[in-house]
């Protein structure tokens, strides 16, 4: 498991870590409810010692698609509580500045104020495409907003 | 020069259009293209050009009627430009926040 890789709870994992149930071991959970789709497994092994073995359990949880580091697999799937959201949010902001350059503050902030479920965001990516539109170029605006959608699965 | 009304109200355009161009000139920054930048460097043009004419207005009593006339006319010319350039855009922005 690569120390950078981002992880994030499935809608399973979502459902595990919020229930009394004893489908995992405690140590297992205490490691589902660190994984917040902000929080790199370098961070995590480093700062969670109330977890034993973190990353080998983190690898078991992936295994039991528990946890999972491909946004592409929780479109719609996730609240955005589980950190999905965050995840999303977070790869808007890059793909706004990767396609906005110095212009993206004002794009990145309406993508932070969203909410992060699918359809808030897609209204996000709509309203920030009329604000490239008006303010920063036409041509990236649907460029912006194309890419946007794909990364969101919309 | 005389200090009549006239000039008063001259100075106070002059810098009411001073004010005019700070803003335009700040604003600048913020909106680098796009349908609005477009239309906002035109806008601030033509704030410039006021500028500079209105400054001329405490000088009209020494200028020749015919000079004076050509400039009067400009200045109407433009300020109807830019009317339509500013309802133009406005009229972009509701339409394309409203589609």
């Amino acid at each position: 498991m690569r120390p950078d890789l981002i992880l994030f709870r499935t809608a399973k994992g979502e459902e595990i870590a919020h229930s009394h149930s004893h489908e995992i071991s405690a140590n297992h959970r205490r490691a589902l409810l660190v994984v917040d789709g902000k929080t790199s497994v370098a961070n995590i092994a480093r700062k969670v010692f109330w977890v034993s073995d973190v990353v080998a359990v983190l690898k078991e949880l992936y295994a039991l698609e528990l946890i999972h580091d491909d946004i592409s697999t929780i479109q719609g799937e996730v609240s955005q509580t589980g950190g999905a959201g965050l995840l999303l949010k977070v790869k808007l902001a890059n793909l706004a500045r990767e396609v906005l350059g110095n212009n993206a503050n004002r794009v990145i902030k309406k993508i932070e104020d969203a909410d992060g479920t699918p359809e808030a965001l897609d209204d996000a990516l709509l309203a920030c495409r009329k604000l490239i539109k008006l303010t920063i170029n036409d041509e990236l605006a649907d460029i912006f907003l194309q890419r946007g959608r794909t990364l969101i699965g919309k | 020069m005389d200090f009549n009304l006239s000039t008063i109200l001259n100075f106070s355009a002059i810098l009411i259009m001073f004010y005019c161009l700070y803003l335009a000139l700040s604003l600048k920054s913020s909106i680098p293209g796009g349908m609005v930048g477009k239309q906002w460097n035109f806008l601030t043009i033509l704030v410039t050009l006021f500028t500079l004419g209105f400054l001329t207005t405490p000088f009209f009593d020494q200028l020749p009627e015919d000079i004076l006339r050509l400039v009067v006319s400009l200045i109407f010319l433009f300020g109807a430009i830019y009317v339509v350039v500013t309802v133009r855009l406005i009229f972009n922005i509701i339409r394309e926040l409203t589609e």
